[in-house]
C-alpha cells in the first residue's frame, strides 16, 4: 500500500455501513466517507490542484474528515487551519504557504475569500456533491506533501511544519499496532482537527475501521456532562492532551460518574501529574493507559509507554520507546551518545522541512549523526532527557523558550515579539508558571493592562494569550544588560 | 468570600472584560474550558470552596454573579 487513501478503499469495501465519523449532528458511515472524499478529490484533480497545497478553511465536523481525505485522494497537500483564529494570524500563516487553492463551506466562504483574494475557491457542498466512482488516488502517485500544519515559531512567524505522505503511512502502520486500535476501538477526539494530534483518531478508523465521535470543545467546561456523554456514545478509547484527562479528573468526577466503557487510554503533549493519572487508572482499572510523546515536525507521536500502574507521586513517567519504524538518540552537546542530553529523532516519520523557510530548516535536521552511512535523516527536537536506571528515557527540560501549554508548544520568545508590537510596551518578558500551568507577561510602558490584553487577543491564538499581565516600572537585568530570567520567575 | 474578591480572580484571568456586566461568559466564549479550570482552581485552593464536578456547568459560570451565588450556596452547605 503506498497512498493513505488506500486504507480507506479498503476499509469502505469491508465495513461499509460502519460509523466512521460523527459530531453528533453529522454522520458518515466509512462508504459516505469514501464517496465524499472521492468526489472532493475528483473536484480538486479537475480544478489542477494535483501536487498543490489546499487550504482547509472549514469547522469541526465530519466533513472536515471527507475534506482532508479528499485533498489526499487528490494527491495535494492539506493546510488545515483554525477559522477561529485571530484575522492576522490566519493572514500570517496563508502568506506563509500562499495556498493556490482552497476549500470552505457555507459558514467560512466569506473568510476564505477574504483571506485568499487569489486562490481558486471550491465549495465543500458543491464538490462533495458531484459524481464519483471508486477507487480513492487512481488518480495520482508518488511521494508528495500530505499536510502542513502551523506550529509557534520563536522569530515571531508560525513554522509550517511540512509532512509527506510517506510519513504519514509510516505512522499509519506503527501507531495502531504499538496501543492496540482495532476495528472494536470507539474514540472520543478532543483534539482539534487543524493540528496533528488528531491524525492517532484518523488512522484508527481509516486503517483500523473503527468509529469517531468529534466531542464538541463545548463538554469540556462541563466534566459530568462529559462523561456521560462518553458513556452514551459507547467510547472506549481516548486519545488525548494530558490537560483535558486532568480537568475531568480535579473536580471529582468519578464519585458521581465514571467512564465505564473505557479499554484504551494515550495522553501526551504535556506531562500528566501522576496524582490525575492515578485518579483515572482507580476509576477506570479496566483500561490500559499509554503516555505518548513526540513532536510535530516527526509525525505525530514517536515515542509510546505502557503505564503498567500507579505512579508514585512526585515521579516522571518515562518516555517510553520509540515506535517501529523510528530511531532515537541522546545525544550531549559534542554530538556524542550520551545518558543525558538532546533528543534526536530519526527516520521515515521526519519532516520534509518548514514550508519556505530553507535556513530554519537545515538548523533541526541532519544526516544521521550517529551513523551516517545510515542515509536517514534526523531532527534536533530540543527536548532534553536522561535514561534511568531501567533504561526508560524521562523527560528533563527544553534547550530553548519553548513551553507546551494545554498542550499546545508556545515560543515565549513569539509571545514577547507580538507583545512589542503593541504601541506602549518598551519592553516586557513572559514566563510560564509550571505548577498553576499559567502564562504570564511583565511589561513595561504606558499601554493599560486591558490595552496589551486585547492587543494580544488580536495577534496570537487563545492558548498564546498570558492569563497574567504585570505593569512593573523596570525589568531586572543582568550586568551585560540581558534581562534576568531567574529572577523574573521567581517574582 | 467576598463578591470583589471574586471579581479581582476573575479580572486577574481577564482584565479586558467587564465582569459585573457580562452575561455569556461560557455561551459566548469568553471563558474557555481551561479558563473555567483556572477559576476553579483558584476558589478551591485559595478559598477553600468545595467546588464538585456537577457545579462545573455552563449557567453558573456565565456571570460573575451566577458564580458568586453557588459559592454562596457551597459555603451555606459546607
Amino acid at each position: 500500500m503506498s497512498r493513505f487513501v488506500d486504507y480507506l478503499n479498503q476499509t469502505a469495501a469491508r465495513l461499509p455501513d460502519k460509523l466512521a465519523f460523527s459530531d453528533g449532528e453529522t454522520s458518515f458511515t466509512f462508504w459516505e466517507l469514501r464517496q465524499a472524499a472521492g468526489a472532493i478529490g475528483e473536484a480538486l484533480h479537475q480544478a489542477g490542484a494535483a501536487g498543490e497545497a489546499v487550504a482547509l478553511c472549514m469547522g469541526r465536523s465530519p466533513r472536515f474528515v471527507a475534506a482532508f481525505l479528499g485533498v489526499l485522494a487528490a494527491g495535494s497537500c492539506a493546510v488545515p487551519l483554525d477559522m477561529q483564529a485571530p484575522r492576522d494570524r490566519l493572514k500570517a500563516m496563508g502568506e506563509r504557504v500562499s495556498p493556490r487553492f482552497a476549500l470552505c463551506e457555507e459558514g467560512t466562504q466569506a473568510l476564505t475569500q477574504s483571506l485568499f483574494p487569489s486562490s481558486c475557491i471550491l465549495s465543500y457542498e458543491t464538490a462533495a456533491a458531484g459524481a464519483f466512482f471508486g477507487p480513492l488516488g487512481k488518480r495520482t502517485s508518488g511521494d508528495g506533501l500530505a499536510y502542513i500544519v502551523f506550529t509557534s515559531g520563536s522569530t515571531g512567524v508560525p513554522k509550517a511544519v511540512a509532512v509527506r505522505e510517506s510519513s504519514l503511512m509510516d505512522y499509519a502502520a506503527a501507531l495502531p499496532e504499538a496501543v492496540g486500535f482495532c476495528e472494536g476501538s470507539v474514540f472520543g477526539c478532543q483534539a482539534p482537527l487543524y493540528m496533528d494530534a488528531w491524525l492517532k483518531e484518523l488512522i484508527g478508523a481509516v486503517v483500523k475501521g473503527g468509529s469517531v465521535y468529534l466531542l464538541p470543545p463545548e463538554l469540556f467546561v462541563q466534566p459530568l456532562t462529559l462523561v456521560q456523554r462518553l458513556n452514551a456514545w459507547g467510547i472506549n478509547t481516548l486519545c488525548w492532551v494530558s490537560s483535558a484527562l486532568s480537568l475531568v479528573s480535579r473536580f471529582r468526577t468519578f464519585d458521581t460518574a465514571v467512564p465505564e466503557g473505557l479499554e484504551l487510554v494515550c495522553f501526551g503533549g504535556e506531562p500528566l501529574s501522576p496524582r490525575q493519572l492515578n485518579r483515572w487508572m482507580a476509576a477506570c482499572p479496566k483500561a490500559r493507559f499509554f503516555q505518548l510523546y513526540g513532536p510535530t515536525e516527526c509525525t505525530g507521536m514517536s515515542f509510546y509507554y505502557a503505564v503498567p500502574g500507579p505512579v508514585p507521586e512526585g515521579a516522571s513517567i518515562p518516555l517510553g520507546r520509540p515506535f517501529a519504524g523510528t530511531t532515537a538518540y541522546v545525544l550531549d552537546e559534542q554530538g556524542r551518545p550520551a545518558r543525558e542530553g538532546e533528543i534526536y529523532i530519526g527516520g521515515p516519520c521526519v519532516m520534509a522541512g518548514y514550508y519556505g523557510d530553507e535556513e530554519l530548516t537545515r538548523r533541526v535536521l541532519q544526516v544521521d549523526p550517529v551513523n551516517t552511512a545510515s542515509g536517514r535523516t534526523f531532527y534536533a527536537t530540543g527536548d532534553l532527557a536522561r535514561y534511568d536506571e531501567e533504561g526508560n528515557l524521562l523527560f528533563l527540560g527544553r534547550r530553548d523558550r519553548q513551553i507546551k501549554h494545554l498542550g499546545h508548544r508556545v515560543e515565549l520568545d513569539e509571545l514577547e515579539r507580538a507583545a512589542l508590537q503593541l504601541k506602549g510596551v518598551e519592553a516586557c518578558a513572559s514566563t510560564y508558571d509550571h505548577d498553576r500551568g499559567r502564562l504570564c507577561l511583565q511589561y513595561v510602558g504606558a499601554a493599560s493592562v486591558q490595552e496589551v490584553k486585547l492587543g494580544l487577543q488580536q495577534r496570537l491564538p487563545g492558548y498564546m494569550v498570558p492569563s497574567r499581565l504585570v505593569q512593573v516600572p523596570t525589568l531586572p537585568r543582568l550586568p551585560n544588560g540581558k534581562i534576568d530570567r531567574n529572577k523574573l520567575r521567581e517574582e | 468570600m467576598t463578591f470583589e474578591q471574586l471579581l479581582g480572580i476573575l479580572s486577574d484571568l481577564h482584565p479586558e472584560v467587564d465582569f459585573e456586566r457580562e452575561q455569556h461568559l461560557i455561551d459566548e466564549r469568553i471563558l474557555t474550558s481551561f479558563d473555567v479550570v483556572a477559576i476553579a482552581a483558584e476558589l478551591m485552593e485559595g478559598y477553600g470552596v468545595e467546588l464538585t464536578a456537577a457545579d462545573i456547568l455552563p449557567e453558573n459560570f456565565n456571570s460573575a454573579r451566577a458564580l458568586f451565588a453557588l459559592i454562596e450556596r457551597l459555603e451555606q452547605g459546607a
